[in-house]
């Protein structure tokens, strides 16, 4: 019996034409990870990048709804589906399959759904393929990182609470010892209180990518890209981090 | 020789899977050193496949190649359910027509068809979780010149 895995082998030949990939991981769920993936996306593209956004978030899938694709918008050829495009962004998500309905899913056919993703979509050439992940560090992070044999980086994102904080580092301690190169940490949700997380990034020796407040009028610009990108939260954003993703030396997981 | 690659594979169109298909075929021959001749293909009923699309597709990725004469042939597995609720045993039959009033033909898991759980409910208890051990997959097997 042979052990070729077919399906990772065409998720990673379709992954040929994308140059990096931004891991936007968090510990627990709620501190703004997919916003700052939704964000980052479109302030890339505004910057002249070629960008897509891979939504591995299986159960919560957000960067549809975040985008403004509500429903299916989907263009099949014999060789994939072409990503539907908003804010000069591609994306791939379940949602786009899902629309409203429920992702009760069990572990052991999560890898496979995340290679399916990987080998239907027709990303074609890519600066930066940003994966919005789910929070924790479990199928679909693993995943991810398995498959994906090109230049990496991790954006940790965590809210100042000593219950966040705690988890994310036992989500570091993990990126470590899958070795993932770690862009930083961003605080979000700040209160003004950096210290704990600035610790966080000491004791971790990650660099501190800075603290965004909570932009209580975000909400209202959610699925509208135009309104997404002028807001408050996408211009501290932009300056808290964006050059410092830019710039990061991506490189492949160390094996 | 009968020889055979089973391996699990994610939902690609025909054109996709058959162009892998061909390749993992031509490294199989080269490394042998060997021709094949025949090709079995075992097409999981969840994929939902066009086996004669798959055929031309493979017929054609392997014109000019060393796969040239090689015949194939296609083989469908067909899916079977099994409830963690209630225990109920089901085929795709016994939901096809309700996937494709919801979904139409190009139903989502015609594309990811390991999503199953979040397109398809027991039609006992309505109950999402449930396995799938068969009709997800692809696998091939060949033979060889000379065998």
């Amino acid at each position: 019996m042979s052990d070729i895995n077919v399906f990772t082998a065409y998720a990673k030949r379709q992954l040929e034409g994308i140059d990096r990939i931004v891991l936007v991981a968090s510990g627990k769920g709620g501190v703004g990870k997919s916003v700052v993936a939704a964000l980052m996306g479109l302030l890339l593209s505004r910057r002249g990048h070629t960008v897509g956004i891979l939504d591995i978030d299986l159960h919560g899938p957000a960067i549809p709804l975040l985008l403004g694709l509500s429903g299916r918008e989907l263009e099949e050829d014999q060789r994939g589906i072409q990503p539907p495009e908003r804010g000069g962004v591609k994306v791939m998500s379940l949602g786009l399959f899902l629309g409203s309905g429920s992702a009760p899913i069990r572990g052991s056919y999560k890898s496979r759904i995340i290679g399916e993703m990987l080998g239907i979509t027709r990303w074609g050439r890519l600066d930066f393929l940003i994966c919005d992940t789910p929070s924790g560090t479990g199928d679909e992070l693993l995943e991810i990182v398995r498959t994906a044999r090109i230049k990496i980086g991790a954006l940790v994102i965590t809210t100042p609470s000593k219950l966040s904080i705690s988890v994310t580092e036992r989500l570091i301690d993990a990126l470590h010892l899958m070795r993932v190169p770690l862009i930083g940490v961003l605080e979000n949700m700040s209160e003004g209180k950096t210290c704990l997380v600035q610790g966080l990034a000491e004791a971790r020796e990650i660099r501190y990518l800075g603290a965004i407040p909570f932009d209580p009028n975000f909400e209202g610009a959610a699925g509208d890209t135009v309104a997404m990108i002028g807001s408050k939260l996408a211009t501290k954003l932009e300056n808290a981090c964006l050059s410092s993703v830019e710039s990061f030396k991506y490189h492949e997981v160390i094996k | 020789m009968l020889l055979t690659l089973a391996y699990g594979i994610a939902c690609m169109h025909e054109w996709s899977l058959a162009d892998s298909i061909v390749r993992d075929l031509l490294n199989v021959s080269a490394n042998r050193g060997r021709c094949i001749k025949q090709v079995i293909v075992t097409v999981g009923e969840l994929i939902q496949l066009d086996h004669e699309i798959l055929r031309f597709a493979l017929e054609q990725a392997s014109k000019g190649t060393q796969l040239d004469e090689a015949e194939y042939k296609i083989v469908e597995q067909k899916a079977s359910f099994s409830c963690n609720n209630c225990g109920r045993v089901w085929g795709f039959k016994d939901i096809e027509a309700s996937l494709i009033k919801t979904f139409g033909e190009e139903n989502p898991m015609h594309f990811i068809p390991d999503a199953v759980q979040a397109f398809v409910r027991c039609p006992s208890c309505g109950s999402p979780d449930f396995e799938t051990p068969k009709g997800r997959d692809v696998s091939f097997s060949y033979i060889e010149e000379g065998s």
